[in-house]
């Protein structure tokens, strides 16, 4: 069992990852990833493969991000965390600070949006199905669509204003 | 930025190798700071409190034949009826993260809802219940006039009327405000 919720959290950890850095502050990030394993731990005893497991583990993790009890009083510094991610290196170091700079810029934009649209354009983003986002989500594939166009648009019009 | 790039990033963002740090030991240790969970763990322990005062009734009535029985099949009944309820509703808490978006943020509403009327329950009936029934277990053995009454209820009633409104005030800070949050996802998500 230790074994293999390692591997699922090796796996699964970019998700997870995402999530986290979306849903709290550089102030309650360790907390709600912590939170997230410990759900991902306690439910995966009782996972029956009902579904796929990437969906299971985004159901956890989306769940407990929505719901997580936030600490309101501290902000995100986007630029502060950057070096957590791995750009690729073959790059030049002037190609490499773009990358970061978009980065950046593109995770202020989206830690912008409200909660459920977040969670909507993550699993867009990650190339999730309409169909997968709704065993997720449980909102309907029409519904989907609609959100997601709208969410397009609050997005590209948020990053315009930060260019 | 458009949406081809914005892919392109997306999938570039990659968290470093380093940041992977899993001590399996310590999140099977770790106890949930989930609110619904905290409730859960509420309910145990009154469970815990009601079931020995429950099975302790019949011993009040036992050299009462009829209501020693009558009193035994209630408790049987309430003990038989609450184990089926609650097995499941603290099944259904387990189970919480695990269901789609909408379903968990619709029953952990419901059960936050619950769980703040049962509070307020406590609060504004059990409290004013208690307080008179302090009064008057203190005042057993003197004689109980209207005068005294009007006179212990004016100086305790506003005493009361604070307790009440702090002790929702502490119930809104503790669960009200998440259940709002709650609910404002909730209504996003189906709008």
């Amino acid at each position: 069992m230790d074994i293999k919720f390692e591997n699922i959290i090796k796996e699964y950890h970019p998700i997870l990852f995402k999530i986290g850095r979306l849903y709290s502050s550089d102030y309650d990030y360790e907390d709600l990833y912590q939170e997230m394993l410990i759900n991902i731990w306690k439910g995966f005893e009782n996972f029956k493969g009902d579904s796929k497991l990437s969906t299971w583990v985004y159901r956890v993790a989306l769940n407990t991000a929505l719901t997580f009890k936030r600490n309101n009083s501290k902000h995100n510094n986007n630029e502060k965390w950057v070096h957590h991610f791995d750009i690729p290196d073959n790059s030049s170091n002037k190609e490499k600070e773009e990358t970061e700079r978009k980065v950046v810029r593109l995770y202020e934009a989206i830690y912008k949006l409200k909660p459920d649209q977040k969670a909507i354009i993550l699993l867009y983003f990650d190339k999730k199905s309409y169909n997968e986002i709704s065993e997720i989500t449980g909102l309907s594939e029409s519904n989907i669509g609609v959100k997601i166009n709208r969410i397009k648009k609050e997005l590209f019009n948020v990053l315009s204003q930060s260019l | 930025m458009n949406e081809e790039e914005i892919f392109k990033i997306w999938d570039r963002s990659m968290p470093k190798k380093s940041s992977l740090n899993i001590d399996v030991e310590k999140i099977a240790m770790r106890k949930s700071a989930d609110l619904c969970m905290k409730i859960k763990k509420n309910i145990i322990v009154e469970l815990i409190i009601a079931i020995p005062l429950c099975i302790s009734l019949p011993v009040l009535f036992y050299n009462d034949g009829i209501l020693f029985l009558v009193s035994i099949v209630i408790t049987s009944l309430a003990l038989i009826t609450g184990s089926i309820i609650y097995s499941k509703y603290l099944y259904d808490f387990d189970k919480l993260n695990q269901v789609i978006l909408l379903k968990s943020i619709e029953k952990k509403i419901s059960i936050l809802k619950r769980y703040v009327r049962q509070l307020n329950f406590y609060l504004i009936v059990f409290m004013p219940l208690g307080f008179l029934v302090g009064i008057f277990l203190n005042h057993g053995k003197s004689e109980i006039s209207v005068h005294k009454i009007l006179k212990v209820c004016l100086v305790t009633f506003p005493i009361l009327l604070l307790f009440i409104w702090f002790g929702k005030k502490y119930i809104y800070q503790l669960y009200g405000r998440y259940l709002e949050q709650l609910q404002e996802i909730y209504s996003q998500l189906v709008e």
